[in-house]
C-alpha cells in the first residue's frame, strides 16, 4: 500500500516521494546488483543510474507489478548492459586486463558476516543466468513467470536454473554454513 | 547438507548499504535530474541519458594537430519531440561522417561545410528568428589537474554524472560562475568552434585530427530553445567520438551562462595508458544574440 502511495505522489511531482523511494529499495536494489556482478563499485553506478533514470520518467511510469520487481528489473538489464560492455572492452583490448578490474570490490568483501560473505562468493561462481534467476527472485521478489518473460525462457526453464543455482550454492557451502 | 530454505534465508540476509555518502551523491543527483524533469515537462520522451549510441572497434590515438571543422544544420522546428528527432538527424548525419573518418582508411568530407570554416569560425543564421550564440572550448585535462573537481565544489559548482559509460558528468553554470570559471581554470584549449544558429534550429561541431595510429574525432551536437521571457536557454547536447556518445537534453542555463561537461575515456589518446583514460571538459557557453 505505502509503495502505490509513493508512486502517486511520485508521478504528481513529489521529490520526497522520489526520496523515499530510494532510501527504501537503494540497499536490496544495490545488493541485487553486486550479487549479478560481483562488483560493489560497478553495482553502485547501476544503482544510481537506475534511480536518475527513474527520477526522470514521473509522467510516463506504467507500472504492471510491484515497484520493486520493477526496479529490480531495470537493476538486471543495466546489469546485463554493463557485463556485455566489460566483455567487448576486454575482447578488443585483445587480452590485456581491463581498466575496471583494478577497481573491482567483490561482494564478499563488504560483508561482515563470514558465512554471508561465503554465500556472496559462492553466489560470484553461479553462471550468469542462475544468478540472476536467484536474485530477482530472492531480492526483487520476481515470480518465476516474470523472470520467464525478462531472460525469454520457459517457465521450466526458469524454474530448473533456480534449482540448479541453490543446489550449487548449498553444495559449495556445505559444511561451512551448517551448524 | 542445509535446505534449500535456509540458503533462500541466507540470500534474503545478505545486504549491503551503500554509505552515507555515496548516498547522499546520489540523492542530490536524483533530486537534480527530477527538478529539470519537472521544469521541462514538453520533452520528457528525452530520458536515456548517456545512452551509448554506438560502438565500434576501440582505436587509440596520438596527439596531433588539431582541426575544427563547423556543420549547421538548418532545420525548423516547433516543440521538444519534434527537436529531439531533429537533434538525432543532425547527430546521426554528422556521426555517419564522423564514424567513416574514423574507422575508414580515408578521410571524406564533412556532409555540409559551410565557407570558411574552421575551429574559431563563426556562421551567421537568416534573419528570422532569435539567434543564439554557442561558444564551445573542448579543454584537455592534464592527470595532475585532478584538484581541479575539488575546486569546482568549493565554489559551489556540483558536477551531475549523466553517463558512466563513458564516464560523464555536467553543471550548469550561471554568468558570475562562468566568470570565476574562466578566471580560475587553465586548462590546455584544444578546440574553440562556435556557431550561431536561430533557436530551434540543431547544429553540429566537430572535432577531429589525425594521428600517427590514425583519424580520431568528437562530434557535438547542440539544439537550443529559448523561453518567452528570454531568460533561459535550453539546449540538448548529443556527443559522439566514433564509439561512445551520450546525451543530454534540456540543460538549461541563463544568457551568458555555462554548460560544463566533464567526460572521460572519450576522444581518446594513444598515449593516455589504460589506468588513465583520456578525460576531456567541454565548455559551452550559450548567448542570445
Amino acid at each position: 500500500m505505502e509503495d502505490k502511495l509513493l508512486i502517486l505522489r511520485f508521478k504528481r511531482g513529489s521529490t520526497e516521494a522520489l526520496c523515499r523511494i530510494y532510501e527504501k529499495y537503494e540497499g536490496i536494489m544495490l545488493t541485487a546488483a553486486a550479487g549479478l556482478l560481483g562488483d560493489v563499485n560497478a553495482a553502485q553506478d547501476v544503482v544510481h543510474d537506475v534511480f536518475v533514470a527513474f527520477a526522470q520518467l514521473p509522467g510516463r511510469l506504467r507500472l504492471a507489478g510491484s515497484l520493486r520487481s520493477y526496479l529490480a528489473t531495470c537493476v538486471a538489464n543495466l546489469a546485463r548492459d554493463r557485463l556485455r560492455a566489460r566483455r567487448r572492452a576486454a575482447e578488443s583490448l585483445e587480452g590485456a586486463e581491463p581498466e575496471t578490474e583494478s577497481h573491482r570490490l567483490p561482494l564478499a568483501q563488504v560483508i561482515q558476516d563470514e558465512e554471508l560473505g561465503r554465500l556472496a562468493e559462492a553466489l560470484a561462481t553461479l553462471p550468469y543466468e542462475q544468478r540472476e534467476v536467484i536474485v530477482l527472485h530472492v531480492k526483487g521478489d520476481l515470480t518465476f513467470r516474470e523472470i520467464a518473460g525478462i531472460q525469454g525462457a520457459s517457465i521450466n526453464t526458469i524454474q530448473s536454473r533456480y534449482r540448479y543455482g541453490i543446489d550449487r550454492l548449498r553444495s559449495l557451502l556445505n559444511g561451512e554454513v551448517e551448524k | 547438507m542445509k535446505p534449500a530454505e535456509q540458503i533462500e534465508q541466507s540470500l534474503r540476509r545478505l545486504h549491503i548499504d551503500a554509505g552515507a555518502e555515496r548516498r547522499e551523491r546520489t540523492l542530490r543527483d536524483l533530486v537534480a535530474a527530477h527538478a529539470q524533469q519537472k521544469r521541462k515537462p514538453q520533452a520528457s520522451s528525452l530520458r536515456n541519458l548517456g545512452r551509448t549510441m554506438m560502438r565500434n572497434k576501440p582505436l587509440r590515438f596520438a596527439a596531433a594537430v588539431v582541426l575544427a571543422v563547423l556543420i549547421v544544420g538548418a532545420f525548423s522546428l516547433d516543440a521538444g519531440s519534434v527537436a529531439r528527432s531533429q537533434t538525432r538527424h543532425v547527430v546521426n548525419t554528422t556521426l555517419a561522417w564522423l564514424k567513416s573518418m574514423i574507422v575508414g582508411s580515408e578521410i571524406g568530407e564533412p556532409p555540409a561545410l559551410p565557407p570558411q570554416a574552421n575551429g574559431t569560425s563563426e556562421q551567421e543564421s537568416a534573419p528570422t528568428g532569435r539567434a543564439v550564440l554557442c561558444e564551445a572550448r573542448f579543454l584537455k585535462v592534464p592527470p595532475d589537474a585532478q584538484d581541479l573537481w575539488q575546486s569546482l565544489r568549493e565554489q559551489g559548482i556540483e558536477l551531475i554524472r549523466v553517463s558512466t559509460d563513458p564516464e560523464v558528468y555536467y553543471a550548469t553554470l550561471d554568468r558570475e560562475q562562468a566568470q570565476a570559471f574562466d578566471a580560475s581554470v587553465t586548462l590546455p584549449c584544444f578546440a574553440a568552434p562556435r556557431v550561431i544558429v536561430r533557436e530551434g534550429e540543431a547544429a553540429s561541431l566537430a572535432v577531429h585530427d589525425r594521428t600517427p595510429q590514425g583519424p580520431r574525432g568528437l562530434a557535438l551536437a547542440w539544439l537550443p530553445t529559448i523561453s518567452s521571457d528570454g531568460k533561459e536557454v535550453v539546449s540538448t547536447l548529443s556527443f559522439h567520438d566514433g564509439r561512445n556518445g551520450f546525451e543530454i537534453p534540456n540543460v538549461s542555463t541563463e544568457p551568458g551562462g555555462i554548460v560544463l561537461i566533464r567526460a572521460r575515456g572519450i576522444f581518446a589518446e594513444a598515449e593516455a595508458d589504460d589506468s588513465s583514460p583520456t578525460e576531456v571538459v567541454v565548455r559551452i557557453q550559450v548567448n542570445i544574440q
